[in-house]
């Protein structure tokens, strides 16, 4: 019995990578040499850093029950106050600056949601809201530039080393820190974390700082990328949410939340994204495909964590 | 240790396929493309087209002394737009995908649904690894304009800016030193914002009502000739709401203007898509059955419910039908690609829009224009903008027949071709 229950955890939680590899089996057979091309694999790693980084942040609040919304109009924000004061000062300074920014509205955010007692998923369209309000109010006379010492980051090698780092950051907070195995506790069963002497609301805002830090992040790795602040900045919200889903995070948070669905979600859609394109799909079709994909992956996802949470 | 048992597996897997992947086809060119671009293009009038076309190739390399200035190499290239689903993208895509299949050596790779900047860059980096010669664009502002046009001319794709253009001096500054960046196609936005006040204008208008933002360069050249309208006509603007993404409010922002401002007399909209203009005249159809007063509405873009709004006299007025802009922007970068640019200088083109002031305009409109059967461009007049067919095209001949494009134009081209 045990090991049948053994066997059946052990394919739940293969199931994620399965995906990812049967898509990249089908990308590399469908796609050939244009999928394999160095080129097009830098291309996969540079679209799909930014995503991670924000979705290893949102793992953080995931992973004790609530929605992110906050961490596009986070970026958004990170950037638009970064880059308010970065004539005033030099280029390495853009990068603590968005760290700053991002986490202090992270931490923020934690003190409206515990402090004050507003659900984390209003919060989050709140600062989705506000931000494209700043946003459209500060760009539409002009584009702000990025500072040029800023804009020459813009390397392929420089996305895999911040991405590199904050995946790593975020193992090692997940799962070897009290900030990630409390999050996950408090996600199974918020009182009784409570009851044990856990300090529920400080590990809350921990998270919520974690989150606006890697939107701070986020914040800094587009504005290399786009070389500048545009109105339609920080859209990740709704991309976040689905490469973590189907990279296996349960919605209810809990003992399985990882950091690895940050990984296989933001791999599996930035390829998926990408072999549709390769493909020369009609164009007809492509969201038909995408919708496919992403509800069978959700559908598995969502059987695997069923009954995870309460057990 | 299992979870570790489940990596090495998935990482074995992907090394076998990698390795068996080596003599894989390359799906993103040849034979797919092909297939796909002769079913689209299976007819006999085309085949006779495509011969046509092959001849005049030919014979172009023999008037160049064989210089093979003429390439009979097939052009791929990849269309960035918003979407496909409402009446600009309908047409746009209607439009594109006429001339891929009229002109034998096109094909056109399409990536619809990015609404920020990266995204942008990333459809055009994945385009690029497609494979394609050339990018159109529809970028969404000046930051996707830079970082678009530089990665093609590091990549050597031609680059085609369309329904935008640079919207600061700096940004046209850093395109313009770009090799493989062609150029823009914009709609005359300014100037027929103000003529869209002097419709209002000459009906004796004074007091009105405006819906509108600047949260885009195309927005704020709406919102700049409006203004500039007003000012030169004398008409006071009593009250503006703000039309952002959430349509949901402007009923109640209309009605607010009605009730509050009761000597209001028009309200212009900056734009009427999404629903906007739709339930804008529903509002003032209830205030002008309530009240008997009829308050007009200017509008840009079309809509469904246009023929009952001209009728109630309502609807004064509706600007669209730019859609044809996208062959011209097509022209400027296919010539490029095929090695016969249209203009040593960056090319800037701009395209008229169509107003529509009652119903006979409406009904010549939804016959010609608001119907993806038509073709108004058909398949001589987009390859007399093409040198593979017609050497002696010009900057000027597109220039001349954007110019010339009106609904007159539009009715005698057509009524010409049966």
């Amino acid at each position: 019995m045990k090991k049948k229950a053994d066997i059946r955890q052990f394919i739940s939680t293969a199931v994620p990578y399965i995906g990812l590899v049967l898509l990249i089996i089908i990308s590399i057979a469908t796609g050939g040499k244009s999928f394999m091309a160095a080129k097009n694999l830098r291309n996969i790693m540079t679209q799909s850093s930014i995503l991670m980084v924000v979705a290893v942040g949102t793992a953080f609040v995931m992973a004790h029950g609530d929605m992110d919304f906050a961490n596009g109009g986070t970026m958004g924000l990170a950037m638009v106050v970064t880059l308010a004061l970065c004539k005033g000062i030099p280029s390495w300074a853009v990068f603590p600056m968005c760290l700053a920014v991002g986490t202090f509205i992270g931490v923020a955010i934690g003190f409206l949601v515990t402090r004050l007692r507003v659900v984390a998923f209003i919060v989050g369209m709140c600062i989705m809201r506000l931000s494209s309000a700043i946003l459209y109010t500060t760009t539409n006379k002009k584009t702000w530039l990025a500072p040029a010492g800023v804009v020459k980051l813009n390397k392929p090698w420089f996305y895999l080393m911040v991405c590199l780092g904050m995946v790593i950051a975020g193992i090692v907070f997940f799962e070897f820190t009290k900030i990630g195995q409390y999050n996950k506790l408090i996600g199974v069963n918020r009182n009784a974390a409570s009851l044990s002497g856990i300090n529920v609301n400080k590990y809350l805002v921990y998270s919520f700082a974690a989150s606006g830090l890697c939107a701070g992040v986020a914040a800094f790795m587009t504005t290399v990328r786009t070389g500048g602040l545009s109105s339609s900045t920080g859209n990740y919200e709704v991309d976040t949410l689905i490469a973590l889903t189907i990279g296996g995070m349960p919605l209810t948070g809990g003992s399985k939340a990882s950091i690895r669905a940050a990984v296989i979600g933001a791999l599996a859609l930035t390829v998926l994204n990408n072999i549709l394109v390769l493909w020369g799909v009609n164009a007809d079709f492509v969201n038909v495909v995408k919708g496919m994909v992403f509800l069978t992956l959700v559908l598995i996802s969502s059987r695997q964590n069923a009954g995870q949470v309460t057990g | 240790m299992k979870k570790t048992i489940a990596i090495i597996l998935c990482v074995i897997l992907t090394f076998m396929a990698v390795g068996c992947a080596g003599g894989a086809p390359d799906a993103g060119t040849a034979d797919s493309d092909t297939d796909t671009a002769v079913d689209e293009a299976e007819s006999s009038a085309e085949e006779v087209a495509k011969d046509t076309s092959e001849d005049d190739a030919a014979e172009k390399v023999e008037e160049n002394g064989g210089a093979g200035e003429v390439s009979t190499d097939p052009v791929k290239l990849g269309v960035i737009f918003y979407s496909k689903d409402d009446s600009l993208g309908q047409l746009v895509y209607s439009y594109l995908n006429y001339a891929a299949e009229v002109i034998d050596n096109l094909e056109i790779q399409w990536v619809f649904g990015s609404y920020d900047a990266a995204s942008q860059v990333a459809d055009a980096e994945n385009l690029i690894a497609a494979g394609v010669d050339g990018i159109m664009c529809l970028t969404l502002d000046d930051l996707a304009m830079q970082q678009i046009a530089n990665l093609c001319n590091e990549n050597e794709v031609y680059f085609q800016v369309m329904f935008r253009m640079p919207s600061e001096e700096e940004t046209k500054a850093i395109l313009d030193t770009y090799e493989y960046y062609v150029g823009y196609a914009i709609e005359d936005t300014e100037n027929t914002s103000y003529e869209t006040v002097r419709i209002m204008a000459d009906k004796g208008i004074q007091k009105i009502g405006v819906g509108g933002n600047t949260h885009s360069a195309t927005s704020t050249l709406r919102m700049n000739g409006m203004e500039k309208g007003c000012t030169d006509f004398n008409i006071d603007i009593l009250a503006q709401f703000d039309l952002g993404n959430d349509v949901s409010s402007v009923q109640s922002d209309v009605q607010n203007i009605l009730d509050s401002y009761p000597d209001v007399e028009a309200i212009w909209l900056m734009s009427g898509s999404l629903g906007i203009a739709d339930i804008t005249v529903n509002t003032l159809k209830a205030h002008q059955d309530a009240s008997g007063k009829t308050v007009g509405v200017v509008t840009f873009d079309t809509f469904e419910g246009m023929a009952t709004a001209f009728e109630d006299d309502i609807l004064w007025g509706a600007v669209g039908g730019q859609a044809p802009l996208c062959l011209q922007a097509f022209a400027a970068l296919y010539n490029a690609v095929d090695g016969h640019p249209l203009s040593e200088e960056k090319v800037g083109l701009l395209f008229p829009f169509l107003v529509l002031t009652d119903s006979d305009d409406l009904d010549l409109f939804e016959q010609y224009y608001n119907n993806t059967e038509v073709q108004i461009y058909d398949e001589e007049l987009i390859k007399s903008m093409l040198y593979r067919y017609n050497p002696d095209v010009s900057l000027e001949l597109l220039k001349d027949l954007s110019d010339s494009y009106s609904m007159d134009w539009i009715k005698e081209e057509i009524s010409s071709r049966n």
